[in-house]
C-alpha cells in the first residue's frame, strides 16, 4: 500500500467485439471512486478488460498516473503485467494452491520484493482486514466472505496505480456482503488511486462511488453523483436502477423516525436503532383524497418536479419526505398533476426494506 | 394421479414380477458384454494358470531378466522425463498460443498414438539410421550411433509416450479457467511466471497422470524399439522384448516376465483409478466444489 498519488485515470475507450460496440470515455481522479452501472452486456466487464490492460483497445487512448499505457495511435500499450492495476472478481479468482498468505503476496513476490519481506506485508494487511488467524490456510478452507477479503488485501498490495472491482458483492450472500461492503467503504476511503467499482445494486453504488457512470450498449449515458442520477435521470434504464430512495432514521420495533421527525411503519420490527430506509420509487402511490385502503403509511405532501419518461413518469415530493416516486404517464394525467399539486401519498409496511445503518 | 391408482389395483398382483422383469437388461446385451469381458479374462487366466509359481523368484531373479528389467527401468524413465520436459511447454503452446499450423502440428504430434509401433520405428530408423543425413552427422561429429544403442531405446520410447502427455496436458490447460491467469498477469506476474506458478500447480493431478501414461507406454514398447534398436540383450533388450525371446527359449521366464509386466500395469491402474472410474464421493465433491465457487 505504497501508492504515492500520481494522477488519475482518463480513458477514451473504442472497441468492438461481438455485437459490442464500445465507445465510453471515463475520468476518475486519485482518491475517487466510479460506479460503473449497466444492465448485463453493456460493456462493464469489457471496460475492466481495457483498463486492466488484458485487451488493447481498438482506439482511443488510456492515460492512468499520468502515464500513456494505451494508445494505438502512437503504438503504446502497457501489458497487463506491467500496467499495475489491482483487481477484484466477482468469484475471487484466488489460487487454491496457496495459502491465503502467499497469495496476497504473489504480487509482491512478481514485482520483486523479497520472501520474507513480502509474506511479512501480506500477513500485515490480512490482519488490516481481519484474517490475521488465517494467514496459513488454503483458499479452499475459506468462506465467501473471507476469500472476497483475500482478494481484495491481493490487489491492494503491490500498491496497484487503478484499483477495480467487478461485481465484488454479488456472489455473497445478504449478510456477508454487509459486511464486505463496509470492509471495501474503509479501504476505498484510504486507497490513494482512482477506483473503479461494477455493480448492478443501486446500494452499493451509493455506499461505495463518489460519482456513478451508466452505461448502455457500450455508452456511457450519464455520468453524476447518486444524487444528480437519482433526481434527474437520464434514461429509463437509469431511473430505474438508481430510483430506490434511501431514507436513514432510527429504529424502535416496526415504527421508524426519519431525521425530519416523520414516522414510518415497517413491517420488519426486529431493528432498533439508527437504520437506512429503502423505498422503490413505484412502490408509492398516489391519490387525490385521503386514501381507505390498507396501507400503513399514507400522508400528504406536493408535488416538486414532474419529468415525464416515456411510459412512466418520475415524481418527486416534498415535504415531509423527500421521495422519488414512478407512476404511469397515464396515472399522472389522470392526476392531473402539476408542481405544486397537492396528494396523498401511501406506502405499504412489507414496500419499506429496512437495515442497520 | 388418480388414473394412475385406479389402473394399478387390479394388476398389483402381477406388477411386482412384470416390474422385476422391466428392471432386467436385455439378454442381448448380457450376452455380448459377457463375451467381451471374457475376451479379456480368458488370455490373463491362462497366463496365471500356466505361471511356473515355484520357480517364479527364481526366474525373476535370473541375469538376463534382471538386466532387462535394468534397460527397461533406465529407458522407460528418461523416456518420461523427456517427455515431460518438452511435451508440457508444447502442450502449453497448442493450448495457449496461436500460430499459423497450430492444429496440423497437434494432429502430427497425436499420431503416435494410433500409428503402428513397427512404423514408427521404421521412421526413426530411417532418421536416424547411419545412412541417413542426421544419423551420418552424428556419427561423423560425435561418434554418437543411436540406432541399436540404449539411448535409441530411449528415443523409441519418447516418440511413443510423448503423445499421451501431451494430450493429457493440453487438455487440462484447456479446460483451464483462463481468468486465473489474467488475474496472475494484473499482479505483474510475466507469461512464464504464470506458467510455472499458477498453470502448472493447477493442472498438477494431470499432469501426474499424464507422467504415469507416458511411462506406462514407455515401459511396455516393443514395436518401435525393436525395429530401430534391435534386440540386443544387455543394449537394448527391454522387459517386452526379453519375452519376446524366451518364448522361444524358457517359456516359463517369458511368463514369468509377463506376470511382472501385469502387476506392473495393474499399479498404473490403481494409481490413475481416480481419474478414469472417479468413486461416488470424489464426483459429488467435485460438484459440492463447482458450486461453492
Amino acid at each position: 500500500m505504497s501508492t504515492t498519488v500520481r494522477g488519475g485515470l482518463v480513458a477514451e475507450l473504442e472497441f468492438q467485439r461481438g455485437d459490442l460496440e464500445l465507445d465510453a470515455t471515463l475520468r476518475v481522479e486519485p482518491g475517487e471512486v466510479l460506479a460503473l452501472v449497466g444492465p448485463n452486456g453493456a460493456g462493464k466487464s469489457t471496460i475492466l478488460e481495457l483498463l486492466a490492460g488484458l485487451t488493447p483497445v481498438d482506439a482511443g487512448s488510456i492515460r492512468l498516473a499520468e502515464t500513456l499505457v494505451d494508445d494505438p495511435g502512437s503504438g503504446v500499450f502497457i501489458t497487463a503485467e506491467q500496467r499495475r492495476t489491482g483487481v477484484v472478481f466477482q468469484d475471487h479468482l484466488l489460487f487454491d494452491h496457496l495459502s491465503a498468505a502467499d497469495n496476497v503476496a504473489f504480487g509482491l513476490r512478481c514485482r520483486g520484493v523479497r520472501r520474507t519481506e513480502a509474506r511479512r506485508r501480506a500477513s500485515e494487511l490480512l490482519t488490516a482486514l481481519g484474517l490475521g488467524a488465517y494467514s496459513d490456510r488454503k483458499t479452499s478452507e475459506l468462506s465467501g466472505g473471507q476469500a472476497q477479503r483475500v482478494a481484495l488485501a491481493r490487489a491492494l498490495a503491490p500498491g496497484p496505480d487503478l484499483l477495480l472491482l467487478d461485481e465484488p458483492l454479488s456472489a455473497l450472500d445478504v449478510e456477508t456482503r454487509r459486511d464486505i461492503r463496509r470492509t471495501l467503504v474503509e479501504q476505498l476511503a484510504v486507497f490513494p488511486g482512482p477506483a473503479i467499482v461494477v455493480t448492478h445494486d443501486p446500494t452499493d453504488a451509493m455506499v461505495l462511488a463518489d460519482r456513478v457512470a451508466v452505461i448502455e450498449h457500450g455508452r456511457i449515458t450519464q455520468v453524476g453523483t447518486v444524487d444528480e442520477v437519482r433526481t434527474h435521470p437520464a434514461t429509463p434504464y437509469a431511473a430505474s436502477l438508481v430510483g430506490t430512495n434511501l431514507l436513514d432514521g432510527i429504529a424502535d420495533g416496526t415504527t421508524v423516525e426519519l431525521a425530519s421527525g416523520h414516522h414510518l411503519t415497517v413491517a420488519d420490527g426486529s431493528h432498533l436503532g439508527p437504520v437506512r430506509l429503502a423505498i422503490r420509487p413505484e412502490a408509492v402511490s398516489l391519490h387525490p383524497d385521503r386514501p381507505s385502503g390498507s396501507q400503513r403509511n399514507v400522508w400528504s405532501t406536493t408535488i416538486e418536479v414532474i419529468e415525464p419518461m416515456g411510459d412512466t413518469t418520475r415524481l418527486t415530493l416534498g415535504e415531509p419526505i423527500h421521495l422519488a416516486v414512478d407512476i404511469t404517464a397515464a396515472a399522472a394525467d389522470a392526476l392531473k398533476l402539476a408542481p405544486g399539486s397537492e396528494v396523498w401519498a401511501a406506502v405499504k409496511a412489507t414496500e419499506v426494506s429496512i437495515q442497520p445503518a | 394421479m388418480n388414473d394412475e391408482h385406479a389402473d394399478r389395483r387390479p394388476t398389483r398382483r402381477a406388477s411386482s414380477r412384470s416390474r422385476r422383469a422391466a428392471n432386467r437388461p436385455p439378454a442381448v446385451l448380457i450376452v455380448l458384454g459377457s463375451l467381451g469381458a471374457l475376451i479379456v479374462l480368458v488370455p490373463l487366466v491362462g497366463l496365471l494358470g500356466r505361471a511356473p509359481w515355484g520357480s517364479l523368484l527364481e526366474r525373476l531373479g535370473d541375469d538376463a531378466v534382471l538386466e532387462a528389467l535394468r534397460i527397461s527401468l533406465i529407458t522407460s524413465v528418461a523416456a518420461a522425463a523427456i517427455a515431460t520436459v518438452v511435451g508440457v511447454p508444447l502442450a502449453w503452446l497448442l493450448a495457449r498460443t496461436q500460430f499459423p499450423g497450430r492444429r496440423l502440428l497437434r494432429a502430427v504430434v497425436t499420431l503416435p498414438m494410433v500409428l503402428p509401433p513397427v512404423v514408427g520405428g521404421a521412421a526413426l530408423l530411417f532418421a536416424f539410421g547411419r545412412r541417413s543425413p542426421v544419423g551420418e552427422f552424428l556419427d561423423e561429429q560425435f561418434g554418437i550411433v543411436l540406432p541399436f544403442s540404449t539411448t535409441g531405446v530411449i528415443i523409441a520410447n519418447t516418440f511413443v509416450a510423448l503423445p499421451f502427455l501431451v494430450v493429457t496436458v493440453e487438455g487440462a490447460i484447456a479446460a483451464l479457467d483462463g481468468r486465473h491467469e489474467s488475474a496472475a498477469a494484473t499482479l505483474g506476474a510475466s507469461r512464464l511466471t504464470v506458467f510455472r506458478r499458477v498453470v502448472l500447480p493447477m493442472i498438477r493431478p494431470s499432469l501426474v497422470a499424464g507422467i504415469v501414461l507416458a511411462w506406462a507406454r514407455a515401459f511396455g514398447e516393443f514395436g518401435a524399439t525393436i525395429t530401430f534398436a534391435g534386440n540386443l540383450p544387455g543394449r537394448t533388450q527391454t522387459l517386452p522384448l526379453a519375452v519376446f525371446a524366451e518364448l522361444d527359449g524358457e517359456r516359463d521366464t517369458a511368463i514369468a516376465i509377463s506376470l511382472l509386466m501385469v502387476a506392473v500395469s495393474i499399479g498404473v491402474l490403481v494409481t490413475l483409478r481416480e481419474r478414469w472410474w472417479p468413486t461416488g464421493a470424489t464426483r459429488e465433491g467435485a460438484g459440492r466444489t463447482e458450486v461453492d465457487r
